[in-house]
């Protein structure tokens, strides 16, 4: 037994020295993440249209069909929290920026920081809150330090649980000039039978302490971005992705009034905020939804020509 | 809990420390087995804790029943019948009552009776089909005198409950591993601390886990996309997604198996081989001597000799070759689709039965040679092919779709190279070549006394090789098939 213990020791050390070196290497290696947040930072100053928030946005938006220097800074799986922390980094350098778009959808009012249980008597799996794979790669390849407990999600291998860390090996070769040519996109292709099932809303129980936590670490977000984007004179357009009608199905009347009232409330408050609702926008038929709520390829050009009038009319009025 | 899972890692070298070191006295090690094991189970749902309570209960107490009675034998039939109905009325309700539910209801509507409110919304247990016939082999052991029955009873509820195979098997035998467990039993010393032994469990750990997430995992996702959308894609990519399911589903079982097996190593138990490389059988019938071994063999001994084996009329030996294969099919889950697959093997299996085929090809294969025959090559292709078309109709979701997949399979298939999984083709090789070359070991990892291996460097060097192909290739994550069986 003291020979077996002594080996499994000695074996624990050599693989912990390996990991320990994984990780190391991982920290040079390009990612999805980090090669996008140096795309900015090298076109700081020519990008004039930044798109930013979830994946909504980053599979939903081909910034090449709204203007040369549009760029799509989407991230899926990013956190409003996070969003709101590149803002106040990025916004006060990019000289040329006139206008940040940002998704507000239903999902405004659940996809949160905490863990805060919105259903009644759901167990802590289905909590709906930032998965520690997100927080770890945020933290380590968009810089942003937010986390309380960082060192506890400094580890890429134990945080992505065995099975995401894929990523940062699998799609690098590639990222570069897909970067350059998609300008930060990320087509949706190859749906599956049961697209218009995925991504469906989850049930809000409105009125709950947590359901109010939520929605409130949202709105704080949200007013912290409006605000950089006052102070530096950029107009701020929030819009409301097009999602087929399985997931507006799945939406209460009470969750959207709510989602309205607070986007409303801001608007007021903040004179450079305009919103666009294309939710349940008829012009979207089932062919441009890569699942209920995420955009095809097909979709996002779509939508894209769709926003790009908008959008030149809002920049024109910002000279 | 997930083999594959942190919670594992974490829980598996605790519980081994605590097995050893501190429920050292023989009685408490199979306490704390059942403690762990029920932990181990309930980190799942610990409401179906209760089911494997009942099931062990009544299987012991029908031993005890079946020894005070001796001397009766229509008295003992009936406590072991009445067991056995007890736990087949606890698996019918829970894994086939629906299916049934579903059959009779639609039947109704044809007849114009609407009774749809006889469906119910029931969840099932993971692995209920294993420890109850585990449970099975147990009572009918002791009615058929194959076995003492026991009187102790935590080591009867360990036997059961034995967490590396208590959700996805290997399926035991009461006469093999209860008396392991058992310390008033005569055949079996109390269990030592086996230095090697504990180290092959480790070595088997790891290659059941590179099966398990890098082959299935990683397959997991083509096959899914493949299944999702065949309406839409070509027939050589339709046949690659079906080898890819044929990797899958080995990788996954006999992945589990491994890590299983490895596991209850570490705790100084035996668990019987599951699976001897199926994929390098010669014949439908060879590979159902390799494939999932401890439940075909289960079927043999409980099912088909007690119909008359095949020492009966040749009518009746096709019956009861028939009636295993439905079986077989219908245990894998309630759905057309398995019993479909089980009937696919019978037709494939009864032309060998009849021909007096089905016994052959029982030694290893190129046995003292590198490489096989160029006759051994082609009879394995073609069992494999045959194999890969049984497991369409097995993940199929249902008969309609399996008959359309295969269909276009053929009716489209031309010589391309599939879009997919280009990947998947170089970890399958490695496997295959690793296994070929292992093929007349207990697993893969068996690589201690191979030329340069006998270096503990360069062993350590290739364990550490595979752990970061497993790290780095890892799929996405998900639960292993066999646990809804």
């Amino acid at each position: 037994m003291n020979l077996f213990l002594r080996k499994c020791m000695h074996f624990c050390i050599l693989i912990s020295c390996f990991f320990l070196l994984i990780e190391v290497i991982l920290l040079f290696l390009p990612n999805d993440i980090s090669i996008k947040r140096e795309y900015l930072e090298n076109h700081i100053n020519d990008i004039d249209v930044l798109f930013i928030g979830h994946s909504h946005v980053e599979n939903g938006i081909n910034p090449k069909l709204i203007s040369k220097r549009a760029y799509n800074f989407g991230s899926g799986g990013r956190n409003i929290k996070y969003d709101s922390e590149l803002m106040k980094r990025y916004i006060p350098q990019m000289r040329n920026l006139k206008l940040v778009v940002f998704p507000i959808g239903y999902e405004f009012q659940y996809l949160n920081f905490n863990h805060y249980c919105l259903k009644k008597n759901e167990t802590s799996d289905l909590c709906w809150g930032l998965n520690s794979t997100y927080r770890c790669i945020y933290m380590k390849y968009d810089h942003i330090p937010y986390d309380t407990k960082s060192y506890f999600y400094w580890s890429e291998i134990l945080n992505s649980k065995l099975d995401h860390w894929r990523r940062f090996i699998g799609s690098t070769a590639d990222l570069p000039k897909e970067t350059d040519f998609y300008r930060g996109w990320h087509p949706l292709t190859d749906k599956n039978k049961e697209w218009a099932q995925q991504q469906l809303p989850i049930e809000v129980n409105i009125g709950t302490i947590e359901a109010e936590a939520a929605l409130t670490e949202s709105v704080v977000c949200l007013n912290e971005i409006a605000e950089v984007c006052q102070r530096y004179n950029i107009h701020l357009l929030l819009v409301t992705f097009p999602c087929y009608k399985t997931f507006q199905e799945h939406t209460t009347e009470a969750g959207m009034k709510r989602m309205f009232a607070y986007v409303e409330s801001v608007k007021q408050k903040y004179p450079n905020i305009f919103y666009k609702n294309y939710m349940d926008d008829k012009r979207f038929i089932a062919d441009d939804f890569y699942n209920s709520s995420h955009l095809s390829a097909n979709g996002a050009n779509k939508f894209s020509i769709i926003l790009r009038s908008e959008i030149l009319s809002l920049i024109k009025r910002n000279r | 809990m997930l083999f594959n899972s942190l919670e594992f890692l974490l829980f598996l070298p605790i519980t081994f420390l605590l097995y050893w070191f501190i429920a050292k006295p023989y009685k408490f090690q199979n306490l704390f087995i059942i403690i762990v094991s029920y932990i181990f189970y309930g980190w799942w749902n610990w409401r179906f804790l209760i089911l494997i309570a009942i099931t062990t209960f009544c299987s012991y107490l029908s031993g005890l029943i079946i020894e005070a009675y001796n001397g009766n034998r229509r008295k003992q039939k009936i406590v072991c019948m009445a067991n056995i109905i007890l736990n087949l009325t606890i698996l019918a309700y829970f894994k086939y009552y629906n299916f049934f539910a579903e059959n009779f209801v639609f039947i109704m509507n044809q007849c114009g009776w609407h009774i749809d409110w006889i469906t119910k919304d029931i969840l099932l247990p993971v692995g209920i089909s294993f420890y109850t016939f585990q449970a099975l082999s147990y009572t009918i052991d002791v009615y058929n005198r194959k076995m003492e029955p026991t009187h102790d009873i935590v080591a009867f509820f360990a036997f059961i409950s034995f967490f590396p195979q208590l959700v996805a098997g290997p399926i035991e035998r009461a006469t093999h591993l209860l008396p392991q467990f058992d310390c008033s039993s005569k055949q079996s010393p109390p269990i030592e601390f086996d230095y090697l032994k504990s180290v092959d469990g480790l070595r088997q750990i790891l290659w059941g886990l590179f099966k398990k997430i890098v082959i299935a995992d990683n397959c997991s996702t083509i096959v899914n996309l493949m299944f999702s959308s065949y309406e839409t894609q070509d027939g050589t990519t339709l046949f690659w997604g079906a080898v890819l399911f044929s990797f899958q589903i080995y990788g996954d079982f006999s992945g589990y198996s491994d890590i299983a097996i490895g596991t209850a190593k570490l705790f100084g138990i035996d668990l019987m081989r599951n699976f001897n490389f199926p994929y390098f059988a010669q014949n439908i019938a060879d590979f159902w001597r390799r494939w999932h071994i401890s439940l075909t063999t289960w079927f043999r001994d409980y099912i088909y000799i007690p119909l008359g084996g095949s020492r009966c009329k040749k009518w009746k030996v096709m019956r009861n070759t028939l009636v295993i294969f439905l079986v077989s099919g219908l245990w894998h889950g309630a759905n057309w689709t398995f019993i479909a697959w089980g009937a696919y093997h019978a037709i494939l299996f009864l032309p060998l039965m009849l021909l007096g085929m089905n016994t052959k090809k029982t030694t290893l294969i190129a046995e003292n040679r590198m490489l096989p025959s160029l006759k051994e090559f082609i009879q394995m292709c073609i069992t494999f092919i045959l194999v890969v078309i049984g497991w369409i109709i097995f993940r199929a979701e249902n008969i309609t779709q399996a008959v359309e997949y295969i269909y276009r399979m053929i009716s489209m298939f031309q010589l391309t190279i599939p879009s997919h999984g280009k990947k998947m083709l170089l970890f399958i090789t490695l496997m295959i070549i690793i296994e070929w070359c292992q093929r007349h070991k207990q697993h893969a990892l068996q690589i201690d006394n191979i030329g340069l291996m006998t270096c503990t460097p360069i062993r350590w060097g290739i364990y550490l090789c595979l752990i970061f192909i497993i790290i780095g290739n890892s799929g996405e994550h998900s639960d292993f098939i066999y646990f809804q069986f």
